[in-house]
Parts: C-alpha cells; structure tokens; sequence
C-alpha cells in the first residue's frame, strides 16, 4: 500500500512539473503573439524579429517537459517497472518539481508580458531588437535557475 | 504586473506601428516652407495621406480628407480595441459638436447638413433625425438631458451660446463620470487637465469681458465653467478680485504653471491667447506622450487618437494659412508640437 501512495505522489510531481510551466509558456507565447499580430500587420516585413521574440516565454515549457522526463527516468516509467517508493520517497519528488513547476508557469506570463512590451518597441525602433531580447533574457535567468534547481533535487533523491 | 490589461497586447502594437507613420517635425517644416497651398499639399501628398489627396480637387476641399482622417480612425479603433466603448468616448466630442450645429440649426430653421463632421460615434443622418423628433434615446444620459435643456431654453430666449456651454458641461460630466467609474486614472487625469486649461481661459475671457468687475465675474463665470477639472469653480470665484498675475503665481508650483505663467504674461501684453492655447496644446500632448509607458491599456490608442487631431490641428493652420498668405515665420508661430 506504502508503495502504490509513493509512486502516485511521485508521478504527480512528473505531472506538474510538465503541466504548469507549459500553461505559462503558452499564454506568454500566445500574448507575444497577439502583439505581434498588431505590428504584423501593419509592417508584414517584420515577421521574422517577432517570430523570434515570441519564442522567447517558450522555453519554460521546455524545461518543464525535461524535468517530467527526468522524474520518470527515475521512477522507472520507461523501463516499464514502476519504482517501489515510500510516501516519504513520493514526496521528496514532488517537492523536486515544485521549483519549475511555480517559476516555470508564473516567469512565462512575466516574461511574456515583458516581451509583448517589446514589441510595441521594435515597432518603432527596429534596431532595438537586442535590448527586448535582453529585457526578455533577465525574466529567463529565474526559469533556468528554478530548472537547476529542480534538477539537483531530482538527482538527490535516494530512490 | 497585476491587473495588466493584456487584452490590449495587440491594438497597442499595431497603433505602434502606425504611429510611426504620424508626420514628424521635418514634413511639417518642408510644408511650412512651401511657396504656396498647392506645393504644401503636395508635400502632404509624399505622406501616408497620400491617397487621399490624390482623390481632392482642389487644396480648398483639404477639410474633407481630415474630417476622414478622424472617422478613419475611429473605425479602426471599433475593430482592434477590446472595449471600444472607452475609445468611443473620445469620439464623443464630435457627436457634440454635430449636435450643437443640428439643435441650433433646427431652431434657426437652417440646414447644418454638411457641417457635420462624420467622426463622432451616432451618424450624422441618425443624429440629425433625432434631433429632427427630439428623440434622445441613443444619448448617453448627460448629454441628453442637455439636449432637451438646450432646446427648451433655445426657445425662450435666442442664447446660441447657451446650447455650446449645457452641451460642453454635460460632455466633460460624462467623460469624468465614466472615466472614473471604470479606474481610467490616465485618461481621467487628462480629461481633467484639459478642463482646467479651458476653465483658466475662460476665466481670463470673462474677466476681460467684465472689465475688472468682479460681480460680473462672479455672475458669468458658473454660465461656461467646464465640470471635471482639479480646480473648482469656488478656487477661481474665490479670486475674481485679485489680479490675473496672482492667479498665475498661485498656479506657479502646479505642473500647468509654467502654461498659465507665461499664457497670462502674453496676454497681458498682447490682449491675445492664441500663445495660452498653444502652450495648453503642447502641454497636453506632453501628457500624452507619457503612454508610452504603459504597455497595455486604452492609454496608447487614445494617445494615437490625440496625436492623430494634433497633426490635423497642425495641417490646418499650414493650410489655412498658406491659402491666406501668410508668411512662414507667422504660420510656424502658431504651430504646436508633433507627437512623432
């Protein structure tokens, strides 16, 4: 019984981990998308900077997605065998995915926000695409450390 | 980052984009420059209004292609804004002024047809039929009971003047009723900036028509004071006697001070506010400007929407005064800033 609890706390953490950063990353790239639809359309030749920037917030998702993976190389879900883990095992990695899981979903609204500002910028200063991306690269910095955190802590459990 | 109005994310970059398509300040000065109307047209002509000049006939028809200009945009608002009934606000003022023409028009037995200017948000036919049947109903409810006041009074005594003021009060009620009701802090303090600087001219007008009589003063000025402004109707009531330079002072640490200062200076000397105007202009597109701040909101589209009047205030006075012969040193005088 010990054993069915652990591995269902575990894969909620796997669960987590993917899901909640993807549905920040995609209402960031969905809100760079509607600014870059307004500057689009009224500049079409600006297509290629903003397809850019819009995948900016995209990288949350990403990193969510190989922290889920991570989780359930651990547990065995791809060798087919489900580990036998302790609710305290369970636990320890669901708490690992819990970094990525919050900074991941809530930096790609941030930083989707940021971005969809920027375009307003570059609709006026072409030129300034580095420093949006750069503005958008600061909100980054907080999604990678919550990954790296998220990483450690996955490999630290003793399962 | 709470309660950002995300909504806006893709009106606010494709009025960016169009903004910079507003005229900056080197067209306005090659028109300024041209020898004549013709030549100045033809500079407006390498613009984005080129297609529309290309349609006039004459330099003389140049209102046709502005009053378009506006109703342009308002289309355009009506499309890409997620609450078009806060731009439309701003289109108001001309369903105002059309209304003012048609209750006077009516009442004078005259046809005021092609004056009215097709930006506001009632069209034109629509507004003349109702005021045709004294039918309100499409009014938001300041402005209609203004109607009805205006054209029951316009029946007792002949006051054209009248209907402008009960229709102006009403307006600015409505725009700061509405603005403050939904938390528009910006474009409410706008509204009210505005008023103020139209309050002040008022003021200096009706002490000038008073003569230093501060009764008369007081007897005139609640007639054509605007309502939504900082500085209430008891504020100036209250200095009626002293001199319009201690008014100025007063106002002097108030960021429309240097505008009053330097406004009430010209027309002391001058007996002339196109100065004040001028400087009331520039200060307000200066206001405007500071949109620029906020990425999201109705804030940017209204700023476009100013910009927008502000470049067709400015084309104005270059053609008019081109038509008139004006020199160019004369007609840079009277220009305003550009928002670009």
């Amino acid at each position: 019984m010990s054993g069915f609890a652990g591995i269902v706390i575990a894969l909620l953490g796997a669960a987590i981990a993917v899901a909640l950063p993807g549905i920040g990353s995609a209402i960031g790239v969905g809100l760079v998308g509607e600014s870059a639809s307004g500057l689009v359309t009224e500049q079409p030749e600006r297509f290629g900077q903003t397809l850019l920037l819009q995948a900016l917030p995209g990288t949350q998702g990403i990193y969510g997605l190989l922290s889920g993976f991570l989780i359930m190389i651990r547990i065995g879900v791809f060798s087919g065998q489900l580990a036998d883990l302790t609710v305290t095992q369970g636990l320890e990695i669901f708490m690992a995915a819990i970094p990525i899981a919050i900074v991941g979903w809530l930096s790609a609204i941030a930083q989707g926000k940021t971005v969809a500002a920027g375009v307003g910028l570059i609709a006026k200063r072409p030129e300034d695409l580095g420093k949006v991306i750069t503005y958008g690269a600061m909100v980054e910095t907080y999604a990678v450390l919550a990954f790296l955190s998220t990483l450690l802590l996955v490999r630290g459990v003793a399962v | 980052m709470r309660g950002a109005k995300t909504e806006y994310a893709y009106a606010v970059a494709r009025v960016r984009a169009l903004e910079t398509g507003l005229l900056d300040r080197s067209k306005i000065e090659r028109m300024v420059e041209a020898k004549d109307a013709d030549e100045a047209l033809k500079v407006l002509g390498e613009t984005p209004y080129a297609p529309a000049v290309g349609q006039l006939q004459s330099v003389y028809e140049y209102e046709v292609i502005l009053r378009q200009e506006i109703a342009a945009v308002r289309e355009l608002f009506r499309k890409i804004s997620p609450h078009p009934e806060l731009t439309d606000l701003f289109f108001l003022r001309y369903d105002v002024l059309n209304l003012k023409l048609l209750i006077k028009g009516k009442l004078l037995g005259q046809e005021v047809g092609e004056f009215l200017v097709p930006a506001g948000t009632i069209p034109p036919e629509k507004l003349a039929a109702a005021v045709a049947n004294s039918n309100w109903k499409e009014l938001p409810s300041e402005l209609a009971a203004a109607a009805r006041r205006a054209e029951e009074s316009l029946a007792e005594e002949a006051d054209p003047q009248l209907v402008d003021t009960l229709l102006d009060r009403a307006y600015y009620a409505h725009l700061t009723r509405v603005l403050g009701e939904r938390g528009e802090e910006f474009l409410r303090t706008l509204v009210s900036l505005q008023v103020d600087l139209t309050n002040i001219k008022t003021f200096i007008r009706v002490r000038h028509v008073a003569g230093g009589d501060a009764v008369r003063v007081r007897e005139l000025l609640p007639r054509f004071f605007l309502p939504g402004g900082r500085l209430t109707l008891d504020y100036f009531l209250a200095q009626a006697e002293e001199p319009l330079t201690a008014f100025a002072d007063r106002l002097a640490k108030d960021s429309i001070g240097p505008v009053v200062g330097e406004g009430v200076a010209f027309w002391q000397r001058e007996k002339s506010l196109t100065r004040y105007e001028k400087l009331a202009d520039d200060f307000l597109l200066a206001y405007v400007k500071k949109s620029r701040l906020i990425a999201f909101g109705a804030e940017p589209l209204v700023a476009y929407l100013w910009a927008k009047e502000n470049e067709i205030k400015l084309i104005r006075i270059i053609l008019v005064g081109k038509i008139n012969g004006l020199p160019a040193a004369e007609i840079r005088e009277r220009l305003r800033d550009v928002y670009a």
